[in-house]
């Protein structure tokens, strides 16, 4: 079976797992910041004098920490488990027997390659994504002297 | 991955809809609250003059410290006050009082309060907010996505049941419809957004319109006598009408398909009737009169307001229950349309088992 395997097949399917995916990934790390920065400002445009803090309110916090929390969160995990899945597809057919030494030696160049070639993208820096548990809205009503704009 | 792969990052064709509930904010004008604080600020000194203006003199109340005093009869209720000892004595209750014919505006201080729940949330945070859910959604636009195009690639040149299952259950929908779908659950986060700047905006207008007509009817007592009268519109009624029609009928009606359609559709079930603005009536004989008229003008205009942000928080709650029924489904296709498959549930290599060796099929 060894002999119809390309050892450029799998440095890709490697490097889609372990560069592609994770490069996706952090779009999804992105977007739950950019999320979870929506709770710095809330209290300023829902909190009224009389107490309470209306109902868009409720509605409105409640998709966004879903989409913060089991959307971006969740979509960004998952991405790099599945990436994770396919680089260890890849490891796992190159090392098993598939490849003969001087293929897998080959294999290990590329990913060597891939991993700290300059001219190649480097594994990218996952940042892990913030959640709702973890926002920290300012509570305090504008003081500017001229007031709200 | 399906022919539509080419293009991996399936977005919102046309965002137009959305771009104009944010235009109709934008081009509502912001009154300043320095600007609200004025107007109140000149209906509590209108209220203070008119209310002087209707103490008339009824006849000669003798003389203090060498000069005549009046006797005085308020208009508005038949009390009489007499001169005493510099100040004057309301002669049916002895209650002792400054000279009435002075203006207090300290009598109508109220009036702020009364006046407050329509300017103290800040439009500012709403465009804030926004702006962050706006990034929150270009974040799956940005070119890095395309980093699924040699995903795509590199595992067409992979064959067997993992590959097969990686393409049908993680790599196909989320290329093709995840992405877009996530996209148009943020959307509707930034157009409520939108059309809340709007609605406080439009609150700040509607609040300024009753001060002021209020003003201009307070100006005339004393002046011009009678009755006095006049309406006003108030237009923060239909300011959720409004936007859901611009969704709904606006330029980007391709947009409004999918969960944000539906979204939108179950809002607009609700929310049917076309609302008109609302006109009620200032008016009155006297200075208490006409301010219990704004009164009533300010808790129609808060009851609107109110009204208005639980309408506009329906298509936002729609959404969530649509999302939430998307995660909950036990069908694989349904998830997936919302969130890209968890490689431990899903079969094949997404079910969290090592493919088999043998499901690798290399180029031939």
């Amino acid at each position: 079976m060894s002999d119809g395997v390309k050892v450029d097949d799998l440095a890709e399917l490697w490097r889609a797992g372990k560069v592609n995916l994770p490069t996706v990934a952090i779009q999804y790390s992105e977007m739950a910041s950019q999320l979870h920065q929506t709770a710095q400002t809330e209290q300023s445009a829902f909190t009224r004098s009389i107490g309470g803090l209306g109902p868009l309110y409720d509605a409105w916090t409640d998709l966004r920490n879903l989409m913060q929390d089991h959307i971006a969160v969740k979509s960004h995990d998952n991405l790099v488990a599945a990436g994770e899945a396919l680089a260890w597809t890849a490891e796992a057919y190159a090392t098993e027997d598939h490849l003969n030494g001087q293929q897998l030696d080959r294999f290990n160049d590329e990913i060597d390659d891939i991993t700290s070639d300059p001219d190649r993208p480097p594994p990218p820096y996952i940042p892990s994504p913030p959640t709702s548990d973890s926002h920290q809205p300012d509570t305090s009503i504008p003081t500017d002297p001229n007031g709200p704009m | 991955m399906s022919d539509e792969s080419s293009n991996p990052v399936s977005t919102i064709q046309d965002a137009a809809a959305y771009g104009e509930v944010a235009a109709r904010a934008a081009t509502t004008p912001l009154v300043k609250i320095s600007e609200v604080e004025t107007a109140i600020e000149e209906l509590i000194t209108a209220a203070a003059e008119a209310r002087s203006r209707e103490f008339e003199t009824i006849g000669p109340g003798g003389v203090h410290n060498g000069e005549e005093t009046q006797q005085l009869v308020d208009s508005a209720t038949g009390a009489v006050w007499v001169p005493s000892g510099g100040g004057y004595v309301r002669t049916d209750t002895m209650e002792q009082t400054a000279d009435p014919r002075e203006p207090d505006a300290s009598a109508y201080e109220w009036l702020a309060e009364e006046f407050r729940y329509f300017h103290e949330r800040s439009p500012n945070a709403p465009q804030t907010i926004a702006r962050h859910t706006q990034a929150a959604r270009n974040a799956l636009d940005s070119g890095q996505m395309s980093q699924l195009i040699p995903v795509g690639k590199a595992t067409s040149r992979w064959g067997g049941k993992a590959a097969e299952t990686f393409n049908d259950y993680f790599l196909a929908p989320f290329a093709n419809h995840t992405v877009s779908r996530q996209q148009e659950a943020i959307e509707i986060l930034t157009v409520t957004m939108h059309a809340y700047d709007e609605l406080l905006k439009q609150a700040r207008i509607d609040a300024v319109a009753v001060a002021e007509k209020a003003k201009a009817i307070l100006d005339k007592m004393g002046v011009t006598t009678g009755w006095q009268t006049g309406s006003l519109i108030l237009n923060v009624a239909v300011v959720t009408w409004d936007v859901i029609n611009t969704v709904k009928s606006g330029p980007g009606i391709d947009a409004a398909e999918g969960l944000i359609g539906s979204a939108f559709d179950l809002a607009a079930a609700v929310n049917d009737a076309s609302p008109q603005p609302k006109h009620p009536e200032l008016a009155g004989a006297t200075v208490d009169d006409v301010l219990d008229t704004v009164k009533q003008a300010l808790t129609e205009l808060r009851q609107l307001m109110d009204d208005e942000e639980q309408r506009l928080a329906e298509p936002v709650t729609n959404m969530t229950e649509l999302v939430l029924g998307l995660l909950n489904s036990d069908t694989i296709d349904e998830v997936g349309a919302i969130l890209p498959s968890e490689p431990d549930n899903r079969p094949g290599l997404t079910d969290g088992d090592n493919p088999s060796m043998d499901e690798f099929r290399p180029r031939s």
